[in-house]
């Protein structure tokens, strides 16, 4: 320590916080060494200046408040854009699954719906209402005639004949 | 808001720009006459008056305006109001090592600016 000098640590932490084996090493140097002592009086008159000026406690001009509300408002404005996205960041999760949950219910509502019909539609065992879906086997062969046949039991040619009759 | 005042301030020093060379020349009597009584004071140790105190916060303006408002800055809340170097960082912005690097350029611009006065007060 007695060799090299002690400006680079007089400039690394405050004055204050030097530990005391430092100050001494710094005292038994500036000892010997007129550059570091001239160095080691301006740090301490720095130290001194500033703990000074600490203790003049001075308020802050009004010219100094309306830049600073200025400053902040135009922060706020800076912000607009970026809170939004900050919302959409946080409640996009919520949203996601809202719409998953409702794309599911909306498919279990349409399954739902197709099984009833289909449950509806085998359900009848009345031979009319099957001759009306159509879902009679024998349906499939009958003539126009044999259709009015059934509803009405008349003959198809004997309505024709009546008709012209008329 | 820390980090806006911070930076205001910042704005509003920089602003007021002051030449360090001008300031020199201009101390007052008292202010010379505590450079010559404060090396004796600093020896001693002894307790120093209001009225040392007002003359010494106005030297310390003086010289603090030498110095780059980064500087000022830096100084006033690491050194003066021993604020901890990540809420310095958190405050303006920096990454914690420039806040040292710049605390450590600070204290020797301030007192290669205090050791311009001592020579100056001498001649």
């Amino acid at each position: 320590m007695q060799e090299q000098h002690i400006i680079d640590l007089l400039d690394t932490r405050p004055l204050n916080d030097l530990r005391e084996a430092e100050l001494s090493a710094i005292n038994q140097h500036t000892a010997n060494c007129p550059r570091c002592l001239q160095a080691f009086q301006a740090a301490q008159l720095s130290n001194l200046l500033l703990r000074s000026r600490a203790e003049l406690k001075t308020e802050p001009s009004a010219f100094f408040k309306t830049n600073l509300m200025a400053a902040i408002r135009d922060e706020q404005v800076q912000l607009g854009p970026f809170s939004f996205f900050r919302i959409w960041r946080e409640a996009c999760s919520l949203i996601y699954s809202m719409a998953a949950l409702a794309v599911i219910i909306g498919g279990l509502t349409l399954w739902q719906l197709g099984t009833n019909t289909q449950n509806m539609r085998f359900s009848t065992t009345d031979p009319m209402e099957l001759l009306v879906y159509g879902m009679d086997s024998a349906s499939v062969d009958l003539s126009y005639g044999a259709v009015l046949m059934d509803l009405y039991g008349t003959p198809a040619e004997n309505t024709e004949r009546n008709r012209q009759e008329k | 808001m820390t980090r806006i005042a911070t930076t205001t301030s910042i704005n509003l020093i920089r602003h007021n720009k002051r030449r360090p060379e001008s300031t020199f020349t201009d101390l007052t009597t008292e202010e010379n006459e505590w450079l010559d009584n404060t090396l004796a004071i600093l020896a001693t140790g002894k307790e120093r008056s209001i009225e040392d105190h007002l003359v010494a916060a106005d030297l310390a303006d003086k010289v603090l305006f030498t110095l780059p408002p980064d500087d000022r800055l830096i100084l006033m809340l690491i050194d003066v109001d021993h604020a901890p170097v990540k809420e310095v960082a958190e405050m303006t912005g920096w990454s914690e090592s420039k806040v040292k690097v710049k605390a450590f350029r600070a204290r020797r611009r301030m007192r290669q600016a205090v050791e311009k006065l001592l020579k100056g007060a001498a001649n």
